[in-house]
């Protein structure tokens, strides 16, 4: 059947040790691709690049398996393991795509909800679309309060509101997930990456489940992992604490420079009040050099802050076209599902 | 054009006999690939481009010399006649293309002429096509992909193509559709986009880009193409086939530019054109690509152009015009 142009999506899913779920997933992408076929709706999953990262199970087998049964499947195999952020950029640098779709191996990301996010992009003309899970994906109150607490440190640390939608299930318009993972460097936390480019990010709400960590209890998070995500998030951000830092140093120095005035003031005009001597005199100095050098510490940070941002690649600017939005907006206005 | 002599691949006493024509990128990664891989005989011939009289004379040359060989060994047991010719760039118009057809046509005949004179040999004819100027516009490229040329150097090549596969039947025919190559061709060789990046970087001189940052191309290696080539000249195949030489990694602008800066250590000065003649995207499947088919992946590639650069530039030929 004849529909017309569509828009294209991209699937990219980094693998690690999925191999009780990948058949699942590729047969749930597959059945969703059809269903948009069969009803020629203007979009199509065109490909799907499942990265293996070094898998610890059968999956690296079985990705080539499904890329020899699918022809919109592809299998990236890297040389060891770099981490899920690193295999979905290398995914990511795989695709064409007008969207990008970013999705987990394990079945906590469900295809069908693939619609879900397009249609809030069409009707937002948002760059990003994060899933944001309506309840505890880990179905376990303290993983679950954990997560949401690294969240917010890690808002109020870098200052970046983007934070907390976060969530490796993404929908990325396509030049913007290439152009941000062509400039990832090694330390460069890819989501970071995504909102120098744009702020408009949108979340949908959907029921999210880990499967895998509400059957076996166990987590792909460490907590060892969890603090090099905090330090690659920190590392890619301007750091919003640096800066309070800086201001505090500046407020010290200014109070004892003020101090000082005060304390000669009263040393000219009512010296029989000072009675120990030597003491407040000595500890405006220390106050004054101290706030100065840390003032000065967080100027020589902000510019050091300026020039790691530099050697990451953030854009000065970036051209975007969403001309293409238009389509999947009147797609889904006509009441389609 | 190049004739090389050599022991036919398998054989013990027979001889393979090999004409390639083209000494641009990719014809010189061929020719490396062929002579790396054996000892042979190596002779320069002319083939005129330009006057038909000249190039006539130049094909019976050649013809004499081949089938002198055949007299002089008495067993040429494969000709492989390669075409990796041709002066039009992406952006020829249809008149600079129509010159070009003669001596395509003229080579075309001269395989079909050899395949008379040598009948007890295996006659092959490797046709360097384009992938980019044949799906131009065209993303996710399966393979078997119908071919929707967009300007005249498409059609052009669509054209050639079609000649090829019609030829008679005793003759193999392997077609290798290129997406946008990018390497060393030597001092004098033409400049691709990759190739002008990297210089340009070195000489703080400005590039042109043509096409907008999200545009999306692929590219091989030449040296890639020069070895699957070359092993396909190895070895003894019988089927005519249409391979799709791409990296089947799609690269934005943007990230070309990117990856160029991070390997020179340099910022890149470009002045950006949005052509819109050239803003098409082309992408392949991986799934499209032989089996066979190792492609270099991109900063490698970008590494290795930009070492055969330095290593120009020390020689003395930076004030070369790109």
């Amino acid at each position: 059947m004849l529909c017309g142009p569509v828009v294209s999506i991209s699937v990219v899913v980094p693998v690690y040790s999925g191999e009780d779920y990948l058949l699942e997933l590729v047969a749930q992408l597959d059945e969703v691709r059809k269903d948009w076929e069969t009803s020629c709706a203007p979009m199509r999953i065109k490909e799907a690049i499942l990265v293996d990262d070094a898998a610890i199970d059968g999956s690296s087998i079985l990705i080539d398996e499904l890329a020899a049964k699918y022809n919109w499947v592809s299998s990236l195999h890297l040389m060891r393991n770099f981490g899920q952020h690193s295999a979905t950029v290398a995914g990511v640098l795989h695709t064409s795509g007008d969207w990008v779709l970013t999705m987990d191996e394990d079945l906590q990301h469900p295809p069908k909800d693939i619609v879900t996010m397009l249609r809030r992009a069409a009707q937002t003309s948002a760059d990003i679309i994060y899933a944001k899970p309506k309840s505890g994906v880990h179905q376990a109150l303290t993983r679950d309060f954990a997560s949401r607490m690294f969240k917010r440190a890690m808002v109020l640390l870098t200052g970046n509101k983007n934070v907390s939608s976060f969530n490796s299930f993404r929908l990325i318009r396509g030049s913007l997930a290439r152009a941000a993972s062509s400039i990832c460097g090694h330390d460069t936390y890819f989501d970071v990456a995504l909102s120098w480019f744009t702020n408009r990010v949108e979340c949908v709400p959907l029921q999210l489940t880990d499967q895998r960590y509400v059957q076996s209890k166990k987590s792909g998070y460490s907590f060892t992992r969890l603090l090099s995500h905090a330090r690659r998030m920190l590392m890619s951000s301007q750091v919003k604490i640096i800066r309070l830092c800086s201001l505090l140093g500046l407020v010290v120095a200014g109070f004892s420079a003020l101090g000082s005035i005060w304390l000669m003031m009263q040393k000219l005009l009512h010296p029989e009040t000072i009675v120990v001597s030597g003491w407040a005199s000595l500890m405006l100095v220390s106050l004054f050099f101290g706030g100065l050098i840390a003032f000065m510490i967080g100027i020589a940070l902000e510019y050091l802050g300026a020039l790691v941002l530099v050697a990451h690649g953030k854009p000065i600017f970036f051209v975007v076209d969403r001309t293409i939005d238009a389509k999947l907006a009147n797609y889904f206005a006509t009441g389609s599902t | 054009m190049i004739l090389i002599k050599r022991k036919a691949p398998g054989q013990i006493s027979s001889l393979q006999v090999i004409a390639l024509f083209g000494s641009g990128l990719i014809g010189k990664a061929i020719e490396h690939a062929i002579i790396r891989d054996q000892p042979q005989s190596l002779h320069s011939l002319s083939f005129d481009w330009f006057d038909p009289r000249l190039r006539s004379g130049d094909a019976k040359q050649l013809k004499e010399a081949i089938i002198g060989t055949a007299a002089q060994s008495g067993n040429i047991s494969q000709i492989d006649v390669v075409w990796a010719a041709g002066k039009a760039g992406f952006g020829a118009t249809a008149e600079e293309l129509a010159a070009e057809m003669h001596p395509f046509e003229d080579v075309v005949e001269l395989s079909e002429a050899l395949a008379a004179l040598v009948p007890n040999a295996k006659h092959r004819f490797h046709y360097m096509s384009s992938a980019g100027g044949l799906y131009e516009g065209q993303r996710f490229v399966e393979r078997g992909a119908e071919p929707r040329p967009r300007r005249p150097y498409g059609e052009a090549k669509l054209i050639q193509e079609n000649r090829v596969t019609g030829m008679q039947p005793e003759i193999v025919t392997m077609i290798y559709r290129l997406s946008s190559a990018y390497g060393f061709s030597g001092p004098n060789g033409r400049v691709g986009l990759i190739s002008a990046l990297i210089a340009n970087a070195v000489k703080h001189s400005t590039s042109q880009i043509f096409g907008a940052a999200d545009t999306l191309r692929d590219y091989v290696l030449s040296k890639d193409v020069g070895d699957f080539v070359a092993d396909r000249i190895n070895e003894i195949a019988d089927q005519s086939q249409v391979n799709i030489l791409a990296s089947g990694k799609p690269s934005s602008m943007h990230e070309i530019l990117d990856t160029v800066a991070r390997v020179t250590g340099r910022r890149l000065y470009y002045q950006q054109s949005l052509s819109p003649s050239n803003a098409g995207h082309i992408t392949f499947l991986r799934s499209a690509l032989p089996r066979t088919w190792r492609p270099t992946d991109l900063e490698t590639g970008i590494r290795q152009v930009a070492r055969q650069l330095s290593s120009s530039f020390a020689l003395g030929d930076a004030s070369r015009p790109l």
